[in-house]
């Protein structure tokens, strides 16, 4: 009886996974691949192209094939000593932004996932929010927090610490990249934090509820059970932390310019496009203008990134695997 | 049940489709109102009775220009009066950070949706002697693609002096209306401290020096300050250094040092180095911190000796304490001038409005540049912001005329002549930047930053050669 009643189920749930005809499928996923091809994939293939003209960037300037010239300026041109610095800076600032950031986030996301936490709705959202911020505000609020003489950390550094002539953190060789690292993992935290928490959703009480029985405690709980079964949170929350901080520029081109030892590779890329600004009086330091040339930087700066999250992949893999 | 889901999921792809339509359309609707398809530009050439009287009507006239307050609070006062000698046309004032206005004019002539963009001096182009050395600035590539609008052949020209503006030409011609000129290489002073301690307004470096310690002694007051953290506003001392050292030779020294005649160690240079060095030991703890923004406000509490900023800045102050009492002296040179005159001010050509040839509305930017260089319009103008006319004008502006002294024989300041080799290092490129200087928390003393800048111009000029080949 039991086996007719599931012969007659059977084909019902077939027919149900065939409900929508393969063009409505298409359909829905059309805005998307559209979007993407757009917005993503045309201008990643047309940058590639670029990178091997002279274009300017000027509507309706003319422009020319150069072949490799680009790279080889790249190469050659670049004083070499700046290009090592701003790599040693892009290589601190994603290694920085990627463990602090998931380590908070995941603190943050676990803490948050208690049940009888009171106002953890509230909680959520206010950890979100700087995610929805643009990055002109986000800066506008760090330069606030740490302008001087009157902003509310050098009041704080002055009066409560003692400090006779506080540091201007954001005008400091010494303050000013972790400054701006702050600020990069302050925007971001709670965008890895909803990941960690939809994750943390999904295991089951159950799993707990059996490992509190068997006499675990907080911490093995959290190391035998949480951690390995939101291992894709974590790697998925790894790679965008270490994609987006070796492209990141925005935060660092309204906050310092790339000044005071905070230029990476993505600062560069963006100051040869755009110009630096803001070095003179009359205009920027860099003339900018050259998009051909910036989109060479954009490539090498992809293949680096690309390497990167490719070794992280598998690093991640195999810890998985291993967990 | 199934046909609903299916009716849904059109829908909502419909949706989606329309929504994505709507982004992409926001960026022009959701623009300046400039923006806006100029359906009504016929209007634009209708005698000024057709059109309609509403201030809120007419063609959008978008004016972009850098935030100065002074200026940007002048422009927007004269929105209804234009409106009123021009009913076909609506003046909109775009303001955007000083430090972000090459890039946002870049974007907006790219496409192709402001009237008005704002440039200073058209300075450091590209010519036979530097073309294998620097980059063509955008200004240049502007006009050298057809993107500004020729104005040497409009009839409001003749309102200026010619000579004058023709100071900022490009192959001769006008491609932009210059609006004035300012003195920059200066120091504001509170006048009430200097009366109080019985200091004098220097006339050479060792007499600001001695200015400075009198007020360092005295304890009482700040000596000096800058809206640092911008950065350019001190590099900018640092050129006026040069200048005030060697005036229009500055120019020859700048093309030298590019072509590596000149060292920065060599005595002439170094010299520039040296100073920056002794006023960055005067400016108050905590200066590369204070943005340019408050800066002005922060002299106008007055208890501070020195302020150093462009002239432009005097509205700023006024505005924010109206009873300071207030002057504004020229950097000195190392010695007195050979002339026999008082320090002399750097100066530039500062706003100055050009009409990108793609505009929506060249002929209302038309209507607008004849509307500002109407002389009561430029005459109030230039007592509101503090520029020294390019027209023949009397201006009423106390602060103003207390600069003649110092303007009889100017030069363009030595910013305008400063080149940076193309991938130049760090040391080297930012014009003489005051922040390495360890006098400011910085890394280097003065003879290191110039020995760095010297090895950076030696490094990029043989990378330069090195491509070359």
């Amino acid at each position: 009886m039991q086996a007719n009643h599931s012969a007659v189920n059977a084909p019902r749930r077939r027919k149900h996974i065939r409900t929508f005809p393969i063009w409505i499928v298409f359909l829905c996923m059309l805005p998307g691949l559209l979007h993407y091809t757009i917005f993503r994939l045309f201008p990643s293939a047309m940058t590639a192209v670029l990178s091997f003209t002279d274009i300017s960037g000027i509507p309706g300037s003319s422009w020319s094939w150069v072949g490799w010239a680009n790279y080889k300026e790249f190469f050659i041109l670049q004083n070499i000593r700046d290009l090592k610095a701003s790599l040693g800076r892009t290589a601190i600032y994603a290694v920085s932004v990627t463990l602090i950031q998931n380590a908070l986030a995941l603190l943050m996301a676990v803490i948050l996932n208690g049940k009888f936490l009171k106002g953890r709705n509230f909680a959520r959202a206010v950890y979100f929010m700087p995610v929805i911020l643009g990055a002109a505000v986000v800066s506008t609020i760090w330069k606030l927090m740490f302008s001087t003489p009157t902003g509310p950390i050098f009041l704080f550094m002055k009066n409560v610490l003692g400090i006779e002539n506080p540091p201007a953190i954001l005008s400091s060789y010494t303050y000013a990249f972790p400054a701006v690292i702050a600020a990069q993992i302050w925007q971001n935290m709670g965008y890895s934090m909803v990941i960690f928490l939809a994750a943390l959703q999904n295991i089951s009480a159950d799993l707990y509820e059996a490992a509190y029985i068997d006499g675990a405690n907080e911490w093995q709980v959290f190391w035998r059970i949480t951690l390995p079964l939101i291992w894709s949170a974590v790697t998925v929350n790894t790679l965008l932390a270490i994609i987006g901080s070796l492209q990141s520029y925005e935060l660092i081109m309204t906050i310092t310019r790339g000044s005071f030892n905070t230029a990476t590779l993505g600062m560069m890329v963006f100051a040869t496009a755009f110009g630096g600004g803001g070095a003179t009086a009359s205009g920027g330091t860099v003339a900018g203008m050259r998009q051909g040339y910036a989109a060479a930087e954009s490539m090498i700066l992809f293949l680096g990134v690309l390497v990167v999250t490719v070794i992280s992949q598998l690093v991640m893999k195999k810890m998985e695997a291993d967990s | 049940m199934l046909k609903l889901r299916k009716i849904l999921c059109v829908l909502l792809a419909v949706l989606m489709v329309a929504a994505l339509t709507a982004c992409s359309g926001g960026t022009t609707g959701g623009a300046p109102a400039a923006d806006k398809p100029n359906a009504d530009k016929p209007n634009a050439d209708k005698p000024a009775a057709d059109a309609p009287a509403d201030s809120s009507e007419g063609t959008p006239v978008e004016v972009l220009t850098w935030s100065n307050a002074a200026t940007v609070e002048y422009l927007k006062s004269i929105v209804d009066a234009f409106h009123e000698a021009y009913p076909q046309h609506q003046l909109v004032v775009t303001e955007v950070p000083s430090g972000e206005i090459d890039q946002v004019i870049q974007t907006r002539i790219s496409a192709a949706n402001v009237d008005i963009v704002s440039f200073q001096t058209f300075s450091r182009p590209q010519a036979d002697w530097n073309k294998d050395s620097i980059d063509k600035p955008a200004w240049q590539q502007y006009i050298d693609e057809g993107l500004l609008t020729d104005l040497t052949d409009e009839p409001y020209i003749q309102n200026y002096n010619v000579d004058t503006l023709m100071g900022n030409a490009y192959n001769d011609r006008l491609y932009s209306l210059n609006m004035g000129v300012v003195a920059y290489s200066g120091l504001f002073y509170n006048k009430a401290i200097f009366t109080e301690l019985g200091l004098e307004v220097p006339k050479t470096w060792d007499e600001f020096i001695a200015v400075c310690e009198a007020v360092k002694a005295d304890g009482r007051y700040s000596v000096l300050s800058a809206g640092a953290a911008d950065q350019w506003p001190l590099n900018m001392f640092a050129n006026a250094i040069l200048s005030a050292n060697y005036g229009d030779d500055a120019e020859q020294i700048g093309m030298k040092l590019l072509t590596g005649e000149m060292k920065h160690t060599d005595p002439e240079v170094k010299l520039v180095y040296d100073c920056m060095e002794q006023f960055a030991a005067y400016l108050e703890p905590g200066v590369t911190g204070i943005a340019y923004s408050d800066a002005p406000g922060r002299f106008a509490l007055g208890n501070m000796a020195m302020y150093a900023d462009g002239a432009w800045s005097f509205a700023d102050i006024q505005k924010a304490n109206p009873d300071i009492d207030f002057g504004y002296f020229p950097l000195p040179g190392v010695n007195a001038r050979a002339d026999g005159l008082d320090p002399q001010y750097g100066i530039k050509y500062d706003l100055s409005f050009a009409i990108p040839t793609n505009a929506p509305n060249v002929e209302g930017a038309k209507a607008f540049l004849e509307y500002v260089s109407r002389k009561d319009v430029y005459t109030a103008f230039l007592n509101a912001i503090g520029f020294t006319p390019t027209q023949d004008v009397t201006l009423e502006n106390e602060f103003l005329n207390s600069l003649a002294s110092g303007l009889q024989k100017p030069c363009l300041n030595a910013e305008m002549y400063i080149y940076s080799p193309k991938g130049v290092g760090e040391y080297g490129s930012g014009q003489f930047s005051f922040l390495y200087l360890k006098t400011l928390g910085g890394p280097l003393t003065a003879e290191e930053l110039a020995q760095k800048a010297d090895e950076d111009f030696d490094t990029a000029r043989a990378a330069l050669a090195s491509l070359a080949e």
